[in-house]
């Protein structure tokens, strides 16, 4: 889910034309569209074996982007959405991709969700961020992850795990994993899915680790 | 009685007698007109409570007159009374002239004459027209589909198109226009209309005058906002006449004033190919520098045909920069050696490109910042139109490559430079700086150079891979703390606390 709603850009990722979509999150939020409108299949794209993987999109038209943001935020509405496409669809997990700052759209998320995961940078400002998102959250009572990435090449991993060890001691939070710098993440453009794309490569096994670590979630 | 009556009344109304003044809306109309004139008598000082009574008499200019009456009870000090005609006197307005007018009152004055006053009906829509706008005739009274005569005059000729024929309509009535153009000739016209018929006393005839036009420009444009000293500055504007249309004649004088308050006075005329009016205004090098002013005085555009504008003066501002002189300076080919005369030629031109001829030009040679000669002066040559100068080399002059610098400036602040290099090879030693170049020295010197930097980007690279992120615990608490007091965020989790016992509730019911 691309909850996103201030500059939302999933569909790049999925090839998707947004404005070929005919509902998207922000219909869903405003009472517009039932969420199940406002999905997209991606199984058959994705080439999954088993199982079933939906997008749900938000507007990039900007009229619909400051719509949203004025009047579209109700902790029911939302939660009935999620509950409904779960329903609807069976999910196992649902996934939020949210602003990286501390906004609406962001802590409406925060209050539906079951877990929360920070990806961050290593550095002095991304860091304070995720340091303020980690005590806001914590008035939540929720369990908080964080993923380091973009790792420079020449920080060891030690190095890493040390800083890690750092922000437990400081906040409630558990390292979930953390991802190099990679020029091939970037070389991508955003136009694939590079997991997919490249299975065996280095930062593949990386994303795969995270992603049993989410399995293991409570 | 009366008197005591009349003192009382003074007393209470406090201001002498009663006033009466008339006046006609419009004071002239066309034959014919709808709507007529409407006549208001306005009344100060009146007794008051009262009836007034008023007797309203129009003499038209055949002499015939007609009355109306009507009465008022005034129910203040000051009040007016009105009335129309031609609709309430049963009368027309068919007749070109004068129409007299008398107001008389009955209660108060005994039938005397209160106001007097007049309104005039004619054959046009005004009595006096500015060229460009159509003159509307209009003439009534005739019987139906009757021809008439219409001619205009000016002292004895008619108006091209004049006489002409026009036929009356069903009603009686006659109506065309004439259309006045930027050049019709100023002056009185005259106008009469005679039916085939029909036969009016007084006749329907009238003069009225064609005035010049008033031209408006709009604004003064400039090709430039800013010029140096010797260029010429273009000003530009646009006329046109009351109707819309543009003018494409005449003259108007453009005054430029110089910071100082010095004015000077240039000519704009038409430019029939970019069509619209042009002036130039050269400046020379002596110029006053700053912010001028050009303007369009009022009246001082004429079109030839005596139509003028403007009515306000136009306004635009320009600012003029020291020249920059544009020095070109003679390249040297070969290699001189002691005892040879360098020549030194250099074309200067202004910004106009010109050629400057006055003022102070100088040369200076240089090797490797060491001066060798200079200031030297050059002359300027006529016959070249070139600035011309020389220089011998001594055999103690350095060998190498020199720099000959050129300078020209003038008494007003305009100044240009620019230099040539050229090849001398002497007894003399060698400039150190350029011996520097060719040392083993020197190179080693920029290889040890070239070491210690790699070094430092070494040492820096280090420190980059070493360089922890400071974690402010405190500053992140202290905005954390901020974050938790936002409204919207305590509203979501008022929202999951209600949800939580909403669902407590509905568990507890279901066991």
């Amino acid at each position: 889910m691309d909850m996103d709603l201030e500059g939302p850009g999933l569909h790049v990722f999925f090839n998707i034309d947004p404005n070929e979509l005919r509902f998207t999150l922000n219909d869903v939020l405003s009472g517009v569209a039932p969420p199940e409108a406002a999905c997209v299949r991606l199984s058959e794209k994705m080439n999954l074996n088993g199982g079933e993987i939906y997008y749900s999109p938000a507007s990039v038209r900007v009229a619909e982007i400051m719509r949203t943001l004025k009047t579209g935020f109700e902790l029911d509405m939302f939660d009935n959405a999620v509950k409904r496409l779960q329903e609807k669809f069976g999910l196992h997990y649902l996934l939020i991709d949210t602003h990286p700052g501390i906004q609406h759209d962001t802590l409406l998320a925060l209050g539906i969700c079951d877990h929360q995961m920070i990806v961050s940078r290593i550095d002095q400002q991304d860091i304070f961020g995720t340091g303020v998102m980690i005590e806001v959250s914590s008035t939540f009572d929720k369990p908080v992850h964080l993923v380091l990435n973009m790792i420079p090449p020449r920080i060891k991993e030690t190095e890493v795990l040390k800083f890690a060890r750092i922000m437990g001691a400081h906040f409630t939070v558990d390292m979930a994993g953390w991802l190099p710098f990679s020029e091939e993440v970037i070389g991508s453009l955003s136009r694939t899915i590079l997991t997919l794309k490249k299975p065996k490569h280095a930062i593949t096994t990386r994303f795969r680790q995270i992603a049993e670590n989410i399995e293991g979630f409570a | 009685m009366t008197t005591l009556a009349a003192f009382n009344i003074a007393t209470v109304n406090g201001a002498g007698p009663p006033s009466f003044v008339l006046s006609s809306l419009p004071a002239r109309i066309q034959e014919g007109a709808a709507g007529g004139v409407k006549l208001v008598v306005n009344v100060t000082n009146a007794i008051n409570p009262s009836v007034y009574n008023f007797v309203w008499t129009v003499t038209d200019p055949a002499g015939t007159s007609k009355t109306s009456t009507n009465s008022t009870t005034s129910t203040g000090p000051s009040w007016s009374v009105f009335t129309n005609y031609p609709a309430a006197f049963g009368a027309s307005t068919n007749l070109v002239g004068v129409y007299k007018i008398n107001v008389t009152e009955t209660v108060h004055s005994a039938g005397a004459s209160v106001a007097t006053g007049q309104f005039q009906v004619g054959l046009t829509d005004s009595a006096s027209y500015q060229r460009t706008t159509p003159v509307l005739i209009r003439a009534i009274g005739y019987l139906p589909l009757e021809n008439a005569t219409v001619n205009l005059t000016q002292g004895s000729t008619s108006v091209p198109n004049f006489p002409t024929i026009k036929k009356a309509d069903t009603n009686g009535l006659i109506s065309l226009s004439w259309q006045t153009s930027v050049g019709t000739p100023l002056g009185t016209y005259a106008l009469t209309i005679s039916g085939s018929t029909t036969t009016k006393t007084p006749p329907d005839s009238q003069t009225f005058t064609v005035y010049p036009t008033n031209v408006t420009i709009s604004g003064l444009w400039l090709n430039k906002g800013s010029i140096q000293r010797s260029q010429t500055l273009e000003l530009r504007f646009n006329a046109t006449y009351l109707n819309g249309s543009p003018a494409s004649s005449g003259t108007a004088a453009i005054r430029t004033t110089e910071p100082n308050g010095t004015n000077h006075t240039i000519t704009a005329s038409y430019d029939s190919s970019l069509q619209t009016f042009r002036a130039f205004y050269v400046t020379t090098l002596s110029s006053t520098t700053g912010v001028w002013i050009g303007t369009i005085d009022l009246n001082s555009f004429d079109d030839g045909l005596n139509n003028g504008g403007p009515l306000i003066p136009v306004f635009t501002n320009f600012n003029v920069q020291p020249a920059s002189l544009t020095v070109s300076a003679v390249s040297y080919n070969s290699t001189y050696s002691s005892g040879m005369i360098v020549p030194i030629y250099a074309r200067i031109t202004t910004p106009a490109t010109a050629s400057f001829t006055q003022g102070t030009v100088i040369a200076t040679i240089t090797s490797f910042g060491q001066k060798i000669a200079g200031p030297l002066s050059l002359v300027y040559d006529p016959s070249r139109g070139e600035w011309s100068g020389s220089y011998k080399v001594n055999a103690t002059d350095p060998s190498g490559t020199w720099l000959i610098s050129i300078t020209a400036s003038d008494g007003y602040g305009n100044t240009g430079q620019n230099s040539a290099s050229l090849s001398v090879n002497t007894s003399g030693a060698q400039n150190p700086a350029q011996s520097l170049l060719s040392s083993w020295a020197f190179w080693l010197l920029v290889l040890a150079l070239i070491v210690i930097g790699f070094g430092i980007l070494m040492m820096r690279f280090r420190g980059v891979s070493h360089r922890e992120v400071r974690l402010d615990v405190q500053a992140i608490k202290h905005q954390a703390d901020q974050v938790k007091s936002d409204d919207f965020l305590q509203s979501i989790q008022a929202q999951l606390k209600r949800r939580a016992e909403r669902i407590a509730a509905e568990k507890e019911k279901h066991d």
